[in-house]
This record gives structure tokens, sequence and C-alpha cells, in this order.
């Protein structure tokens, strides 16, 4: 189809989790004649089998698609997928500036989440027009017209302009799609301007280097330009262009307002953020696309490879999540314990978890946890200050004058009835309120401003056993606040472990050493002797626990038709005794490390 | 050559796999008994035994288990019988049935010694009737009674024990030793309830008891039995001077020995097998199996799993002989680490565990398996 700037449609599908995005996005690549129905696999933005599994989506994607609509015309249609959790708020907001207009999906058993308005916010931030649409009305517990309310009264759209669809059913589909042509604008931008092309993903391609997905603002981009980056500085070669409907369909140029992928030789992935502004080199705009952002991640752990000798496995595997991956930050850091190793900073807990599990699902990795930490900021008596984000590197407590923690600003939602305990959880996470109010006749949004490191601490979890499962939490980061704090080392048969050394709030020292060492006492199995597990400060045992040494470990039937069996047992064993880590004399299971963070404080036993 | 290669192997292992009722701490091979079925079984079984006959086998152990070899009816144990009476070494034998208190007669009894059945290994395991209750079992038998029985027909008795059994306190196990050793005989094997995945218990998710409790139990045992004249020659099994039971010597000797039967294991060197489970495919004469060939490094494996649970251990030379190097240089870092923690000894001629070493053997074996 010839280029026309007037009939292409930029736009996002945003929602709160589980709110049929995904199938959405299904219904509207079926009706856009892009993919035969039974060539799809369900679901087809989301590319990757974790991002299916866990119903939430980590990489972005976009999918160029043609649309025949009810005026006769033809339209290209360019959706941009956007991740679904607090977690890449970031990534969301670019992919959302690659847009014009957006289609917001709301439950219509839900209704308006207070993730869905953190999203719309990030929309309207974007100045994106936003096509609302009402999901899931083939439900019996669909409530259409209180969505429409709540679209009017919490978002401040017109609820009545809202599309009652079902992408399951597919039921009035193409009147979304009618909407988008009609409501959403073409973009703007001179394709005569110096370019201007924002990247807002990109992902590592064995044969091409790395593909940068790109949105064109200004002018136009042709394979054989001489392009650069704006932020980072670099120059590459543009060697080949397209369109992704899905499949690759290669093209000789980019125009604005087009979206497409980019192969430019591009080896170092540090060269290409999202967020960065591509340009040509010899004609170069002035300046480059605002909001981008060196995001910074919030949390941090060590992750260690079991086996000493796939360190190189787990660097090169990092190196290569890395390149779809911006957020990812890894740098080498060696332990006593563990040996050489990586900490690796992530925008949150969700992401660290896909990472792990990434890490061992897609490279076959056998992995050691450290418990995450934030970032403290340490200041020394001398006058210095540092960042720090291994627990285990606190220098010496006599020389540190104080300690500051990130404090976030969390907002909870939840159905009304619960507010009393889930206040309680805050106050014993040293919560410090704000504000409390209703978000309808149902619920209400409690606001506390908490240090981040509390909410790491097994919260959401707690938060969900509290209340049923109900509440959400949304939370972003506050400031920095000197805390009451201090490192608890812990000792296994007398020697501390740097790996288990965590950061704590002194009044909760003592009753947070309890529940580790027995804690450790319990995923540990029993070794030949008895091991001593402590808890210390300053030096100072304040809890303790004691691994029993192995009493009896022999079956008690070997005759003929066994002995296979038992051989391979004894083999399954073996192996099973090979994932753990072997500390001085100790074998520690993967999950002793990160036990530090699933015990239970509340409990009172 | 093969003739010589048949004279090696001295054992012969017979399963049936036919219960009365199920124990529900058994993962054995075995079916709830069917006459029908039963009969059918019979038939393969003389067609496997003749065959073994025509080809010359004469072997010095046999061994009937199961399953419950006594709730064969007596006509179809006579059938078995006189084919077995032709498979033995006359000169000098050990022939064991396994027998359940509740379908041993005096009939079967007369028959088992008239067909040169010279060992019998009954199930009694416990004379507590709570815990009989707990395992399905009969307990309206006397079990002296019974065994006063056995005795006119069978001298050399075993009996088995189990202990860690859901509820079992050690006043219970101390009542059941004493009662054991009453029963004057030469031979218990006892063995701590394990929670096997093909087992019922494991259905009703019935746990093992603490590691601590089933070694304080052991202990008990232990001490017990050798005050009351019996030798711990095996981590399970105790008996008087001499009546150690030679068939299982076959197997923790890791020596070669036939068996038949469905589900039943074999070891024809380089070959271990198993015979299917699948009781129909048996009965209709297919005799599938899966088999392994041992290569060397798992043969050593299959020789240290077996001997070291043995009180005596193995000697030396006999490794040095069977593989060709010696393994006190080939393991010294593992040995000297469980010399030095007095779980092993390793003298001029042999190697064994000690009391502690026994009872932990997995942790040794775990380090020694697959390091060659």
């Amino acid at each position: 189809m010839k280029y026309d700037q007037s009939r292409i449609r930029n736009f996002s599908v945003i929602a709160h989790i589980d709110h049929g995005k995904s199938t959405l996005c299904d219904r509207i690549l079926e009706l856009t004649d892009t993919i035969e129905k039974r060539e799809m696999k369900s679901q087809i933005l989301d590319d990757m089998d974790l991002e299916r599994e866990r119903g939430i989506t980590i990489k972005l994607n976009a999918v160029t698609v043609n649309y025949h609509a009810k005026d006769g015309k033809d339209y290209i249609f360019n959706l941009i997928d956007t991740p679904g959790h607090v977690d890449f708020t970031y990534e969301v907001s670019r992919s959302l500036a690659a847009c014009e207009g957006a289609v917001l999906v709301i439950d219509a058993t839900q209704g308006v989440e207070a993730q869905t308005l953190a999203n719309m916010y990030l929309a309207i931030d974007n100045n994106l027009e936003i096509v609302p649409v009402i999901n899931k009305i083939d439900l019996a517990s669909a409530r259409v017209e209180t969505c429409r309310e709540e679209i009017s009264s919490r978002i401040g759209l017109d609820g009545e302009n809202a599309i009652p669809v079902s992408a399951k059913t597919g039921d009035n589909i193409r009147e979304v799609l009618e909407r988008i042509v009609t409501d959403i604008p073409a973009p703007n931008g001179d394709n005569n301007a110096p370019l201007k092309a924002l990247i807002f993903d990109s992902y590592y391609d064995s044969y091409r280097g790395v593909v940068v997905l790109i949105r064109v603002k200004e002018g136009k981009v042709k394979v054989g330009d001489r392009i650069h980056l704006m932020r980072s500085g670099a120059d590459f070669l543009v060697t080949e262009l397209g369109l992704r409907t899905p499949k690759e369909v290669q093209a000789d140029a980019l125009y604005c307002g087009e979206v497409g992928y980019l192969c430019a030789q591009i080896k170092d992935i540090k060269e290409v953020r999202v967020g960065d502004t591509i340009t040509l080199k010899d004609s170069p705009a002035l300046l480059p696309l605002p909001g981008y952002k060196k995001i910074n991640p919030m949390v941090y752990c060590g992750i260690y490879p079991t086996d000493s000798k796939k360190y190189e496995d787990l660097k090169e595997s990092l190196e290569k999540l890395s390149l779809n991956d911006a957020s990812l930050r890894f740098e080498p850091e060696t332990s006593q314990a563990l040996g050489f190793g990586f900490r690796c900073g992530f925008l949150g807990l969700l992401h660290m978890d896909v990472i792990q599990e990434r890490l061992e699902r897609e490279y076959d990795l056998d992995l050691i946890l450290t418990a995450p930490s934030v970032i403290y900021k340490v200041f020394l008596t001398s006058g210095e200050v540092f960042e720090l984000s291994n627990p285990s590197e606190l220098p010496d407590l006599t020389t540190v004058a104080h300690i500051e923690e990130p404090f976030v600003k969390a907002e909870i939602m939840m159905p009304k009835d619960y507010i009393g305990p889930v206040m309680q959880l805050c106050q014993d996470r040293r919560g410090i309120y704000k504000n409390l109010e209703y978000f309808d006749e149902t619920r209400m949004i409690l606001t506390y401003e908490m240090p981040l490191s509390e909410i790491i601490f097994n919260f959401f979890d707690k938060l969900k056993s509290y209340t049923k499962g109900y509440a959400s939490l949304d939370y972003e980061f506050a400031e920095y606040k000197e805390s009451n704090l201090t490192k608890m080392d812990i000792l296994l048969n007398g020697d501390v472990i740097d790996a288990l050394s965590s950061i704590v709030y002194k009044p909760f020292a003592y009753k947070r050493g309890l529940k580790i060492v027995s804690k450790l006492k319990e995923v540990i199995p029993r070794q030949q002797f008895e091991i001593p597990v402590q808890a210390a400060i300053n030096g100072k045992v304040i809890a303790r626990a004691d691994i029993k040494a192995v009493r009896k470990d022999v079956l008690a039937k070997c005759y003929g038709g066994d002995i296979t069996r038992k051989k391979k047992l004894l083999e399954k064993q073996k192996e099973g005794k090979k994932r753990m880590k072997s500390i001085g004399s100790v074998d520690v299971p993967q999950e002793a490390f990160m036990s530090l963070l699933s015990i239970d404080d509340e409990e009172n036993n | 050559m093969n003739t010589i290669k048949k004279i090696k192997i001295n054992s012969l292992y017979i399963h049936i796999p036919f219960c009365d009722s199920i124990c529900p701490y058994c993962d054995f091979t075995k079916f709830i008994s069917k006459d029908f079925f039963k009969s059918k079984y019979v038939k393969q079984i003389s067609r496997d035994l003749i065959c073994l006959y025509k080809k010359g086998y004469k072997f010095k152990t046999i061994y009937i288990g199961g399953g419950t070899p006594t709730c064969l009816s007596l006509k179809d144990l006579r059938k078995i019988l006189k084919l077995t009476k032709l498979l033995l070494n006359k000169n000098s034998y050990e022939f064991t049935i396994e027998a359940n208190p509740e379908s041993l007669s005096e009939d079967k009894l007369k028959l088992f010694k008239s067909a040169g059945v010279n060992r019998i290994s009954i199930g009694i395991q416990t004379f507590n009737e709570d815990l009989l209750k707990t395992i399905n079992r009969d307990f309206n038998i006397n079990y002296f009674e019974l065994i006063n029985l056995v005795k006119r027909y069978i001298k050399n008795i075993n009996v088995d024990l189990i202990y860690g059994l859901p509820g079992e306190t050690k006043q219970d196990l101390i009542y059941d030793l004493n009662s054991f050793t009453k029963l004057d005989i030469n031979h218990i094997s006892t063995y701590s309830l394990s929670i096997n995945p093909m087992s019922l218990f494991y259905v009703k998710k019935v746990k093992e008891v603490d590691e601590d409790i089933s070694r304080d139990y052991y202990d008990t045992i232990l001490k017990f039995l050798r005050e009351h004249g019996f030798e711990r020659y095996e981590v399970s099994n105790f008996s008087k001077p001499g009546f150690e039971s030679k068939h299982n010597l076959t197997y923790w000797k890791d020596n070669e020995y036939i068996g038949i039967g469905c589900g039943a294991g074999g070891y024809l060197y380089p070959k271990r097998y198993k015979l299917s489970s699948s009781l129909t495919d048996y009965i209709r004469g297919k005799r599938k199996f899966d088999s392994e060939i041992v290569h060397k490094n798992d043969n050593i494996d299959y020789f240290l799993i077996c001997n070291l649970r043995l009180k005596d251990g193995f000697y030396l030379d006999e490794f040095y002989k069977r593989f060709g190097f010696k393994f006190e240089e080939k393991y010294k870092k593992i040995i000297n680490k469980y010399i030095s923690s007095s779980f092993l000894v390793v003298n001029q001629y042999k190697v064994y565990c000690t009391d502690e070493g026994l009872i932990k053997l997995d942790l040794l074996l775990r380090d020694l398996i697959k390091e060659n």
C-alpha cells in the first residue's frame, strides 16, 4: 500500500492484568485479516512462553496491519503492545509515546482498577486519544452500566462513548476498529524534516545483531543511511528496514508516522536504549525527542551459578537478556560463600523473577539468588557518602554515621472491609500513614509511605492473604530517609556467610534474626555433623539454631528386584546434592538464600 | 564357554505376584488373588522352569517370593515345586519360600518339606493388634502356635519385623522384640516403614517417622537382638551364626541370579533385567523386560551399593580381581574422609562399614558412585 500519512493509526491497548488485553489484540488481528485464524497461537503478541504462562506481557511488541474501513479506505494500523506491570512503567511510557491513541480495556466484571488509572495517567501524559472499551460483556456478571459510570467518574472520559465488546466471542470488535479510524488522529510530523525516530523496543537476533523497533516521528529513514543515536552518541549504517505484520516484510524506507524495525549491525546493545532518538548522521535533528530516562533499578540481588564453571555462561546469558531489557543491570561481584557471580539490578521483584526464570529456562542455568536488597545510602563519619546495593559490603559500623533507605509511596486499593488488617500490616512494616479515601462505594485507596525494603520483604503476599486476594498495590519511589538500620550477619558453623547478610531495621533485628535462623534450620538439610546457624549483629550473636546431623541414611531394603532402582535413587540424590552450594562443610540448597524473604514476621510463636 | 557361564549362576528367584490382602506399605508387583489368573500364571512359571531345566541349570539357592506365594492353592504350589525340585543342586542348597501367617497351612508345610524347601520366611511384621490393623492384617493368629507348627517341618525360619508404623511407640517395639525372640527362630529381617510412591500408605499420605526416632528404634533393635544372640550381617538382616540367607547374599555380593515371573529382576552379566509387571503380558506368554547393559563403571557402583551393606564389606583383592584396579587407591580421598569420621574401616584385606557407618551408608555411597 502506498504511503499516506493520513491513513496511519498508531495505538496501544492498555489494560489491567487479566482484563483481556491480549485476547482483544488477537481479535483485532483476526479482523484485519493479518493472520489466518488457524495459524494463530492464542495471544500472539505475547511471544514468550513465560508471558503466556504468567498472563503478563514483558516484552514490548508491535504489529503492522491493514484495515479496510467502512469508509471504503484502507488504513495502516500499528498496534503497539505494552507490558502490564508496575515494574515496567518506563517501557510502557515509551511505547505509549510511539502512539497517538490508546484503546483502554476495562473488565466489565471488575470495573476500573487502580492499575487502570495508573496506565491511564501515562496515556494522558503522552497526549493520547483514548478509546474506552468495556470487555467481557459475554459474562453473566458483567455490569456494563456501572463501568460506564466509573469511566466517567473515575477516569473523566465519556462513559457513554465506551464500546461494549467481548474479545472472547469477537462481539462488537469491528466497532473498535472503526473508532480507531475515526477517533485516533493520524500521526502529525513532517516527512521532510530531519529524521527523529523513537526507539521503543529492541531485541537481539544472532544474524543481524540488535533489531530496533522504532516509530518515525519526523522525516524518513532509508536503507544505507548513516544514523546517529542522539543520547548514546553512537553511529551506525542502516542495513535493513521493515514492517512486522507480524511476519517481517522488508522495506526500503520508513516514513514519518510509520512504525517498523531497523537493523544496523548493532553489536553493542548498550548503545541502543529504549527512549533514545535516531537521527541522520549527515543532517541531524536539532533536539532529541523528550521523555528519555536512563531508568534506575530499585532492587538488587546477587546471581551466582551453582556450578562455578558456569560463570561465563551466566555472563553471556545476562548479556543476551539485557539485549531486550535495557533496565537489567549487572556487574561482576565475588562472594566468599558463592564464588564469582553478578550483582544484578531490577526494576522490581517481578522483573527479578522473570529474569531468574528466563535464565533458568531459556539458558538452562542452575542459579543461586541472594535475597534482594534495595540501595542504601551510607553516610560515613568521614563525611563520605556511598550507595550500597550489597549488604555484605557495609563497612564497620563504627565508621558509619547513619544510613538512609528508599521510601516509596504505596497505594493500596481494597474492599473497605479489609482496611483494619491492612493498616495494621502497613504499620507493622514501618509505614507512615498518608491518606485514606473512597474509590467507590465498596473500595478504598490507602496511601502509605513505606520503606521499599519492607515491600520487598514478603509484603505483597501478606497483603494478598490479608485481603483474600482482593487488594492491589502500586508504588513509586518517594525519597531517601534516614532509618535506624544495621547489618545482620548469618554464621554457618561459625563462619560469616556474606551472601546471607542483610540490612535490618534495628528494633526488628532480634525477632527477625530468630526467624531467619529457624527458617535456615528448616531449609538446610541435615548435614554429616551438627552445624550451628547464628544471626549476629556487630559480632554479637543474637539468635541460634542447630542444623541436625544425619542420624540414619540408608535404605531398609535392597534385594534382587530393587538394586537398579536403588542405584538410580542414589544417583538422583547425588545430582540433587550437586545443585546445592557447598559452603565450608555445609551443603546449602538454593532456596536457603531466598528464604530470608519468605519468613513470616507476623506469626508469633 | 556357555556351559561354564551357566554353572556360575547359582541363584534363582521366582516371583508370585498374588496376595489375599494388600499390605499398605508394599510397592512390589502384586495383584489381589483371582484363581483364574493364578492357574494361568502357574502354567507360565512352569514353562519358564522347564526351560531352565532343559538348559541344564542347577541352583544352589532358590527363593520363591512375592506377593504371597502361600496364597496359591496346594495344587498350584505342587505344580511349581515339582519342577523346582529338578532345579536344585542336590549336594548343597538353600530353598526358601515366603509365607504369610494367614495363608500358611499344615498341608502346605508338608508339601514344602517334601519338595525340598528348607527355609521359610514369614511376614509376621508385628505382634501389636492395633498395628496389625493399620497394616491390614489378621490379628487373630497365635504366632507361637504357628511357628511351632512350622518348626515341625522346616527348621530354618526367618520372620519379618516392621517398625516405624504410624502410631508405634518404643514400648510397642520392645514388646515386639521380646515376642519375636521368644519365637526362638534364627533369622529376623527388620525394616523401617518406608513410604514408596506405589504403596497404599503413600496414597493415604502416611508419613515416615522422624529420622531421629527411626534411628533410635534401629539402635534399640540392634542392641536387643545382639543381646539375644543375633548378629546383624546386613543393614536390615539379623541371624544366629551360620543362618545368614545364602540367597540374599547372592544379591549383596553382587553375584548373578536369574529371576522369573511377572515384575522379577535378574542379573546375567553384563545385563540386568526387569520383567514387565504386566500380569496379562506374562500369562499370555510374553516376556517383556527392561534391561540395562551394565557398563564397567555402573558395575562398580552396583558392587559397592550391594557389598557395603554387609557387615563384612568386601575383600580388597576381590575388588581388584573384578575391576582391575585398587579400590583403596582409586577412592583414597573419599575413603579417608569416612575413615576419619569413623564410618569406614579399611584394613590390609577388606573394607567394611562401622556400626555408625552402616546406618549412614547412603552418605558414603553417594560420594562413591559415579566417581569412576
